[in-house]
Formats: structure tokens, sequence, C-alpha cells
């Protein structure tokens, strides 16, 4: 943090106290001349390297780096992880490693090579002893992999039989070689750049640590990218090739639904504009003289405003209120959507609108919608009259960030230092005021205050166009007794002026701290770790915050650059993320003092929108009350607050432990998800089953303990590896915990039936009778509510031992 | 799992190394749950304006520049059994009359900043240092670590550093459910109790097994909170049935009150952060700041009833504070900005009211007071929010125990950690 400040306060000086909400300013008007040593009118931008040079000076590095690559690919057993192992497969590793290998040369290069039956194509190999022939092979490659046919790649449409191919289909679409072309196409049209890490940056930190092996990593990035288990197929790809299996892995993984929530659920956390979900809260604080449309579903000629669309009418309340509410999310969902640029979060030139919310913008032509009924069709929308600057021009993120006439837009320039450039102003202003301060407008003169509002000021100035309710409607001037809009060093041009938070968009997309604050904000979200802070030197633990506080910085550094380098993919710094000893580590050899603890952070109970994925992951079925309600998880009536998370708007900051009402709620849920899912497992075939496929709760015999131990057993391997992660032998004591338990409840059990204690039938709500969510009878032959022997209900109480488990409820 | 066994997990996995050689009367014996002081932290968030309340100035004549105050001076609330004046304002005077014998106001309170996040810090751990735990969560942390909702959290300044899990228990709606998470309803249950008590037996077994195959403590010890959350199930029964009808308190800040009584009542809660919002009137303070100062006093008036009618005058105490001040003087929008000489406030158990120590010129800035007598003195020194937590430590037996040592009280005004005779 520290170093970083220097980088963002630059060449601004003095001391500081910082009043976000006004440092009690004289009233006074200080002449806008002498403001700042700024020269008015001048305009600079942040230095940056074009990409082209900027790959091409890292081109020796990038070599270096892929001959470590080749150490890290087949990896499949916990690793200790040494500084020098590769954090990023480059390109060219990836064309000789298994582009080649695995596709292109096994398969193309059989008849596309001068001898053979392609020669006469467009596309000829090298062969593999020509001199040079990989990097030949390589360039070719790349030349074909930029060509499309009807928006699919050439590269892919030929040898799936698509375009002519003179060889018919060789590969299916979604098979391993498949996977890897198209990987090898995205590297081509989207290079990644790999940079070395900081010499012995983070040895102290990682030594003696042991990572999750390559199926570890992938269970656990498919729930925090996909919030979803991973599918055999995955599974079978990570054993059988490693890490390397991973990276296709992810990039399918991040065009899933699955991600674009969790990505939303993330960027909440930060913005926190599902405060104004529900009800009319978002439309509520639209000025109805810039946009007369905001609550038009209440004025008595809705159906006229609606071009007598009856049905637009019927859900337009919640549905309006929703889409307006969401739309700073949407964007950010869209930026990647798209593939575009992250930068585009705060440089888009359009707000990302359904039918609903650009009806309230004033976009109410329905023809633009393929239908205007839908509320999850979105288009990128420019307002008439808005000069749109991604989230920063959103009226809910202006909103939600609200100004003052004193105010005067500090409060948001703090926001856009810590939202998108990583600086907590608030941190420097801790040191003491003195009340007594007779300077004359001390925001602009006191040294106390200046250092901060020298920061603060410009950009609050930047918002200058933008009201307290987050309208459009520009001023004549910025007030004279502060600096004048800009950022940094660098004021905003006069012809700028109109739509200054355009210019602070570029400014910021362009600055070096937005890639280190993106870069921070996912590996704290994705990791659990907090930012550490340069720390005190009175801090307790001083040497060891610090020594993680280095690891972490020289970290952050080197995700930074890749995202700069790689174009600010978001995606690409998220597989760096997954990748690291960061994400991956889960315990220490030995114990060999504080220091490797700084690589784990602490551990912490999922969140509840995670458990929730977790829980419907694993057994197939929501926790809800039935189903059609909202899940327990989610709705805010019952339990996310109390499970440690947000509610946008009073509660914006999670718990990280455990209490003694979180605990509960697992053991709630524990004992509630087995009553909805283990009949219903057992209804399917047993092919088709998630948690029951060894054994068979109805039959002559059923297989209990005295009739099937051994099949008891496999289910219980088969358990631990679907709801825990874990891989265990059958004569694991672990395994042996798990059949005791089935063991001693079907004994009780059995000892309840015969005292009259126990019913034969389950409990009406255990019952698999009929299909969960279309409550259609599911048929005599699969029909479950017996339960004679007490087998479902041993089963039951082991899968409440399951979920109710440390590794099931935390990261 | 029987809390004996949570405990000794606990010990046997360094949770236990930050209790306090020296904790509170009666916070050894916790099998059955607590009994010791009850420490309330409320927040005014948003930086009151103490001119409005506990230190008022007024102008001296209707439409006088520069006013520190609207209303006048003469109309400043004095009577003649009480040295605490205050300003009339919201309902401040339904308010002192009940409680100026029972409040400690200190005055003068140099909170030495205007950052809202620094002053919130500052005044509810005693130092400006980023991370510093609360002194309501070292409390807890002493004195009912482990315990389910030791530390119940409504916001505020809530920072723990490990020593305590925060609780949030505001849906009271569904408290019921969780507290017995094995009751489907009155008639049903998920699973039989003798199952459900092998089930548990097992749980525990087996987290004990995982953690001791974990190298790393932190691991150990989060698997070792687990186990001692659990052990709360009765005990949260307990709350849901000493939960007071809420509706009954009109104001947010006293059903907060209401629930961390009721949670204290059952034996679960050492410490709650309370919070109140609405203070940060930079336009249109008068109005505004009314009704934010009407939420507060009205709501600790709600708690402290709640008190009395649960008995435990002798048991709850109540520190009472903000993130600073607000200028002597209005701005252009009618409103006051940040100003970092501020006030904090105290009653209940161990504090002797009727009193106010320090002050403030007529512009609000600190005067100093002698580090014995706390007699205004200009060879004095300023208090600050380090001073007070410092005395605040004694009062709770908090001081020279390893987490006071280990979260030392540091001020430039306070060099050698006097501590000053604020609540003697």
């Amino acid at each position: 943090m520290w170093n970083r400040l220097r980088t963002v306060t630059g060449a601004l000086s003095g001391a500081c106290a910082l009043a976000v909400c006004g440092c009690a300013p004289d009233a006074m008007e200080t002449p806008r001349q002498q403001q700042a040593p700024r020269e008015a009118g001048a305009v600079a931008r942040v230095p940056t390297l074009p990409p082209q040079r900027a790959l091409g000076a890292l081109q020796g590095r990038r070599l270096a780096q892929g001959a470590q690559a080749r150490t890290d690919l087949g990896e499949v057993v916990e690793a200790r992880w040494a500084p020098e192992a590769p954090a990023c497969v480059s390109d060219e590793a990836f064309f000789a490693e298994r582009a080649w290998p695995e596709a292109l040369g096994s398969v193309c290069a059989t008849c596309h090579t001068a001898t053979g039956m392609a020669r006469d194509s467009r596309l000829v190999f090298e062969g593999e002893s020509a001199p040079n022939a990989m990097a030949i092979n390589r360039e070719i490659f790349e030349e074909i992999a930029w060509l499309d046919r009807a928006g699919t790649p050439l590269a892919l449409l030929k040898p799936t039989g698509g375009a002519n191919h003179g060889g018919g289909a060789v590969i299916a679409e979604g098979d391993s070689t498949w996977t890897v072309l198209e990987e090898a196409i995205g590297r081509v049209r989207q290079p990644t750049v790999c940079v070395a890490p900081p010499p012995d940056a983070d040895d102290p930190l990682t030594d003696g640590v042991i990572l999750a092996d390559a199926e570890g990593t992938l269970r656990r990035a498919a729930l925090q990218l996909a919030m979803r288990m991973p599918t055999e197929a995955e599974v079978a790809a990570v054993q059988a090739r490693g890490m390397g299996a991973l990276e296709g892995i992810m990039d399918r993984m991040m065009w899933e639904e699955g991600f674009y929530e969790r990505v939303t659920t993330l960027f909440n956390d930060r913005l926190l504009t599902d405060k104004y979900l529900g009800g009319r809260e978002a439309v509520n604080l639209l000025e109805a003289n810039h946009w007369p449309n905001a609550r038009w579903y209440t004025y008595e000629d809705a159906a006229e405003r609606a071009n007598g669309d009856v049905e637009f009418l019927d859900n337009a309340e919640l549905l309006t209120n929703n889409s307006v509410a969401r739309a700073p999310l949407d964007l950010i969902a869209w930026v990647l959507r798209h593939d575009l640029p992250f930068t585009e979060i705060v440089t888009a030139d359009y707000a990302v609108l359904n039918p609903y919310s650009a009806f309230v913008y004033g976009v109410t032509d329905f023809e633009r919608w393929d239908d205007h009924l839908d509320p999850h069709e979105r288009q990128a929308v420019q307002i008439p009259g808005v000069p749109h600057a991604g989230v920063l021009t959103d009226p809910m993120f202006l909103n939600r960030y609200p100004t003052t006439e004193t105010n005067r837009n500090r409060h948001r320039a703090r926001i856009v230092y810590r939202y998108f450039l990583g600086l907590d102003l608030l941190t420097l202003s801790d040191r003491p005021l003195d009340p007594s301060s007779p300077v004359h407008n001390p925001t602009l003169n006191d040294p106390s205050c200046t250092v901060c509002h020298t920061i603060m000021d410009p950009v609050a100035g930047a918002f200058q166009n933008w009201n307290a309710r987050g309208s459009y409607a520009p001023v004549d001037a910025w007030y004279g007794d502060m600096l004048a809009p800009g950022m940094g060093e660098w004021l905003v041009p006069y012809e700028a002026q109109p739509a200054s938070l355009q210019w602070l968009g570029q400014q910021i997309a362009e600055s070096p701290d937005f890639d280190w604050a993106t870069a921070a904000f996912m590996l704290e979200q994705l990791t659990g770790h907090p930012i550490y802070s340069r720390p005190d030197v009175d801090d307790p633990n001083y040497d060891v915050a610090l020594a993680a506080w280095r690891a972490q910085s020289a970290f952050l550094s080197r995700l930074a650059q890749e995202f700069r380098l790689n174009g600010h993919d978001l995606r690409l710094l998220i597989k760096s993320i997954v990748r690291s000893p960061w994400f991956r580590a889960v315990d220490v050899e030995a114990w060999v003092g504080d220091a490797p603890r700084a690589i784990f952070g602490d551990p912490r109970p999922l969140t509840p929108e995670l458990l929730n994925a977790r829980i419907k992951a694993v057994t197939g079925y929501p926790w809800r009350p039935n189903a059609r309600s909202k899940d327990y998880l989610l709705d805010p009536d019952f339990y996310p607050v109390l499970y440690g998370g947000i509610d946008s708007d009073d509660v914006t900051e999670r718990l990280t432990k455990l209490n003694g009402i979180m605990a509960n709620i697992q053991q709630r849920m524990a004992n509630a998800m087995p009553c909805a899912s283990v009949a219903r497992d057992f209804s399917l075939p047993a092919g088709d089953r998630l948690l029951f496929p060894h054994v068979e709760v109805y039959g002559d015999p059923a297989d209990t303990p005295e009739t099937a131990p051994d099949r008891i057993r496999d289910n219980m391997v088969h358990l631990f590896d679907r709801v825990l992660d874990e891989r265990l032998p059958p004569d694991d004591p672990q395994i042996d915990r798990a059949v005791a338990l089935f063991e001693d409840v079907w004994s009780i059990g059995q000892q309840l039936r015969a005292d009259g204690q126990a019913e034969r039938d389950l409990l009406w709500r255990c019952r698999a009778t009929n299909d969960y969510y279309t409550q259609v009878y599911l048929g005599d032959d699969r029909r479950i509510y017996r339960d004679d022997d007490y087998l479902i209900r041993s089963w039951m109480a082991v899968l409440t031992y399951l979920l109710s488990d440390y590794r099931f409820t935390h990261h | 799992m029987l809390r004996r066994d949570a405990l000794k997990l606990m010990g046997l996995t360094g949770l236990a190394a930050a209790a306090p050689l020296a904790a509170p009367r009666r916070a050894q014996a916790q099998v059955q749950g607590y009994d010791g002081p009850l420490l309330l932290s409320i927040h005014a968030s948003g930086g009151w304006d103490t001119t409005s309340l506990c230190d008022p100035k007024g102008q001296p004549a209707p439409d006088t520049p520069g006013a520190v105050n609207h209303y006048l001076t003469e109309d400043i609330r004095v009577r003649g059994d009480s040295p605490i004046q205050w300003a009339p304002f919201g309902e401040n005077d339904a308010f002192f009359e009940r409680y100026r014998r029972d409040l400690l106001v200190i005055n003068g309170v140099d909170m030495a900043t205007n950052s809202h996040d620094a002053g919130t810090r500052y005044a509810h751990s005693g130092s400006s240092r980023e991370g510093q735990p609360a002194l309501a969560a070292l409390w807890a942390g002493a004195v009912a670590q482990g315990m389910p909702l030791g530390y119940i959290t409504n916001g505020g300044y809530d920072v723990t550093r490990g020593v305590v899990s925060r609780a949030r228990v505001s849906n009271v709606g569904v408290l019921a459910d969780i507290a017995h998470p094995n009751r489907i309803n009155d008639a049903e249950l998920y699973h039989d109790p003798a199952v459900l008590a092998r089930i548990n037996e097992a749980q525990v077994e087996q987290a004990q097994a995982y953690r001791d195959t974990r190298r790393l403590s932190s691991i150990r010890a989060s698997v070792a909170r687990l186990l001692a959350s659990r052990s709360s199930e009765n005990l949260l029964g307990r709350l849901t049935e000493s939960l007071p009808d809420l509706n009954g308190f009109s104001t947010e800040l006293g059903q907060q009150g209401a629930m961390a009584l009721a949670s204290y009542s059952a034996g679960l809660t050492a410490a709650a952060n309370l919070m109140v919002g609405g203070f940060d009137t930079h336009g249109n303070h008068d109005v505004d700041h009314a009704t934010a100062m009407i939420r507060l006093t009205r709501g600790i008036d709600e708690i402290w009833r709640e008190v009395e009618r649960r008995g435990l005058e002798d048991r709850v105490i109540l520190m009472i504070g903000s993130d600073f001040n607000r200028t002597p003087r209005y701005n252009d929008g009618d409103g006051k900005d940040h100003w970092s000489i501020g006030s904090m406030m105290f009653m209940g158990a161990g504090i002797r009211g009727n009193r106010v120590v320090g002050a403030t010129t007529a512009d609000v800035r600190a005067l100093t007071v002698h580090p014995e007598t706390l007699a205004l003195d200009p060879e004095g020194i300023t208090l600050t929010p380090a001073h007070i937590h410092r005395a605040l430590r004694d009062l709770a037996g908090l001081s020279g125990t390893d987490l006071d040592r280990a979260w030392p009280l540091q001020d430039a005004s306070m060099p050698s950690g006097e501590t000053l005779p604020l609540f003697a």
C-alpha cells in the first residue's frame, strides 16, 4: 500500500488529515488561478506501454518461462511449491507442449504437409524434422487462427467436418483435441503474457507449503468460479493431465452462467448497489424531471405509456425496479460476457439495460428487443444526452455514494480511489488534527488537510456534472474554493468538461493502480486473504506482518502487470490467482513458525451464496422451504445476514469467523437436506444417482450392514468424494468412522422400530413421491415412502454427518 | 458435544490462550453460561453534535453571526442538583431529567481526526492504530470466549482481530428455528434424539481427527471454533425463551438493546455493539440532527428501562460515543461539518454518575484537566479516547491481561500510559 500510495500521490505533497465530508472549509473563496501549481487546461495521460512493444519486451522472459512451464504439466500429486515454478503457461510453451502434439501434429499434420494428402490446400505444415519446425509451424498456425467463417474459427470448423473440409470430420466438437485447438486459437487472438515473479519475493512464505493437487484445485475452482462441482469429464481430464488440463477447463467455466452470477455477487460486495433491489427502492431515487418514465407504471396513463402493452405492465413494478438497480452489475457482467477489456467498467460509453430499465431511461421502442417482456435480454444502450462512463455514471452508483452541498462529491471521490484505484484515503487521515488551526480554507491551505484533499478534491470535481440524485446536470463552473476537476497532476481539459467523468474513467483505466486494485480485489474475493497493509512498527507481530505484506505485495504487483499486458482480461487474472499458491495452499509440511500463515489467510466459512451453491451441487436439491420458495441462504427474510452475509445496506461487511448462530444454521441445513434429498436420490436408477449409486434400500435383501458391508463401504467412499472432495481408500479410518456411524444408527433404528418408537414410513416431507419441482407423481415404481429397515434414515444420518463436516462448510 | 469438551479443545488449539489472567467476577464459571457484566457499546454513527447534547453552547442572541447553535445560551438546561448541562434540543429534557444522576459526561475529548473511520476506531478501541480490536471485542474475548453469541454486533466499530467471533441476531423471527436445528415443527424432528446423539458423537470424533492431521494452527483453531459454536445449541434455545416482544420498542436502538439483553439473560453474551445512524448532518443540521438525537436518547431510555425490568442495573455498562463532533458553526447549507473535539458518556454498573469531566471553550476547543484530580487545569492534559479506554480496561479488569498487553493503548498525549481516575 505504501509504495502504491507514492504512485497515486505522485508529486503531491504535504501532511494530511482528511474530511471526506468536508474539512470545515471557510466560506471565503479562493481565486481559481491560485488553486494549485497546475496549468489550467493542461492535459496529459498516464504513459502506457503499447501492447505490442510490451509483448516484445517480455519475449525473452516468456521463452524462459516456457521452459519452466514444462515441469508443471502433468502434476497430479500434492506438490511442494517452489518459487521458481511457473505461474503461467506461455503461448509458446502451450503450442509446443499441447497444441502441436495433441492436435496439430497428431491430427492435422497427418495430411497437411508437403507430402500429405492435403498438400494442395492452403494449410501446409513443416515436417517435424525440419530445422526450427516448431517455430515455423507456430507461425503458420497463427495465420489460420485468425480466420473465421460465420463467426466460428475456421481452424475449429474444418476438422469437425465443416467448411467443405476435404478430410471430413476428424475430431468432434468438445473432445479433448477440439478443446486444445480452441485454446490454441484463443491464445493467438489474445496472447498470454507471463511475467516472472520478482526473485525471492515469496520464498519465506511458501517454503514447506503443501498445495492442493490438480484435482483439488479443480474442485475449489469449480465452486469459486462457476458455483458448481466439476463434471466427471473435468475430473478425468485433470487426473490424466494435471494442472495443464485445468487451463481449458477454467476457460470454459468462466463462460457459464454460474460465473456471471458469481462475479455479480463479488462486485456487489464492492458496489453495494443491490441495496436497491425490491420494492421501488431504485426507481424512487430517480428524479422525475430527468426520467419521467421512472415510475411510469404508477401513472394513470400507464397503459398508454406502455404503448398499450398490458403484459409489459403486468409485472412492471418489480421488474423495472430491479432492472434499474442491477444496471451497474449488469454492465460488469456484460463486459465479461463480451470478452471486453475490464477497464470498460469505467469507460463504457453505454449503459447495459433490459427492456424495463431502458423504458425508464427513455428508450421506449420495443422493436429493438427480441422479446420486450424478457428481463434477461440486455443491450448496450446509449441513453440520449448522457455521457456514459461505465458504472461511474450509473444513477444507482451515484445514489449509493451520495453527495451534499458541502460534501461536493468528495465521498464519491473517496469511493473511486478505494474501489478502482486501491487507495483508501481514510488511511491517510489518522494523524492528529489540530482543531485550532487558524488557516483560511483549510482543505486548500492547511497542510493537515491538503494532502488528502489534494488527492481527493480534483476527482470530486470530475463528478461536477452529476447531481446528488445521480442525474446528469452540467454546471457552468465548479467551486472556486476547491482544486479544479482532474486526477493526480492532470486537469480535465476544457473541451472535456461536459463529460468529465468520461475523462476520469479514461484516467482510471490507464492508471496502473486500476490493475493493482482489481488484482487485489479478486485475490481477496477468491482466496479470502485480506489485503495486508504495511504494518506499524509497534505491531506485536511486526516481523510476520511485514513478511506477509511484502510477499503479498510482490504477488499483487505481478498480477497487476499481467493484467495490463493481457489487455485487462479478467479471466486471465483469475486463472493466475487460481494457479498460484495463494489459492492452492492447503497445509504445511511441518510446523516451522508463523511465517507460512501469510499465504493461507484465515480459514473462513463459505459465504451464504457459495454454501448455497455447494448444497445444491452436492445433493441435487436446493435448501428452501418448498420448491417454489427462495433459498434459505439467499432469502433476506431468512438466513443470509445471520449467516454472515450482507444486505448491501446496513450490513456491508461479511463475517469471516463462525459464531453460534452460524453453526446452528449449518446444523439445521445438515439435518434438513438429507430429508429433502436422500429418498429422492434413491428413487432414481442407480446410474443416475448423485449420492447413492452403490447401494439399495429396497430389495430382497436390501443392502444392510449384514448383507452388503462392501457396497456400503463403497458408497461411503463415494460420499466422501462427492461431499467433501476427499478421495479415500475403502480402509481409511475416516471411512471406518462413517461406516460405524451408519451401522450404529441402523442398530438404533432396529431397536426403535422394535420398541414401536419409530414409524415404518418416512416423515411426509422426507418422502420421494412427487417430482420436487413439478410435484408430478413419480409413479409406483419410483416412489419411496417406506423405510421398514431404517436404512434410508441411516443414510440420512450419514449425510447429516458429512454436510456438517468442517470441510463442507469452510474454505 | 459437552461444553467442557469444547473448552478443552479450545485449550488444545490455543484459542484459550488469550483469556485474561484476572478475568472479572464469575467469568471463569462458564459451563452454565455467562453472568458477568455486560458491556453495551452504543455508537452514534456519522459524528454527533455534542453542543446539541451534553456540551451546550448556544448563541447569546437570535441570529448571532457565526453562532455555534441556533438555540439561545440562556435556554441551556441546568439543574441545581447536577453539574451536567444539556442543550434544549430534541428530547434531551426527558432524557437528562431521568438519567442525569446516572450519567458520567466526559467533554473535551480530542478525537484527533475528522475521518469517520479513524474517529470511530479511536472512540471504541482507544487507539487510532488500524486493526486495533474494539473494547467490546476484547471484553467478550476475555470473558466469553467460545460463547455462541459472546459478542453481538449491529455495526459500528467491531474489529475483533480474532479474539472473539462476532454475531448478528437482528432477525428475531427465525431464531427459534436456528435455536432448534433438529426440529421441523412442534411435532416432528429430522432425526430421532438417539440418532442425533450418535451423529453428534461422530462429528466430534471426526473434527478432532481432522484437526489432528492439520499442521496449520489457524485451521486447528477454526475447527475448534466450529465445535465450540455447536455446543451452544441448547443455550440458543434459552435466547428464544427470554426474548421480549420487540414491538414494544419504538426505536431500532431499543430493539438492538433488547436483543442483547435477552441474549445476556440467556447467558450467551458479554458485549454488544449497538448503533444508531443519521448524525452526519452536513446540511439542514438542526432538523436532521434532532431526529437522530431523538432516536439515540429515546433508544437509550428504552434500553435502560429494559435493564431495569430485568433487574440488571448492577450488571450492565453503557458506553456512548460517536465518530467525533460537529463544527461549532453552521455551513452555507445550514449544516455542520466535522470537528475533532468531542464527548463520551457512560452509565451503569461501576459508573459513578452525576458528573462531568473535562470541558471545552465557547468555540469547542478542548480544555485540559489535572491528571489526578480531573479538575480543569491549564497545565494539565488533554483528554483522549486512549485515556478513557485505559480507565475502562481497569474498570473491566482487563488491565494487565494478555489481551491488554497484546493490544496496548499508546497515544502521543499519554506516553506513559497513565490511568486517570475517570471511573473511580
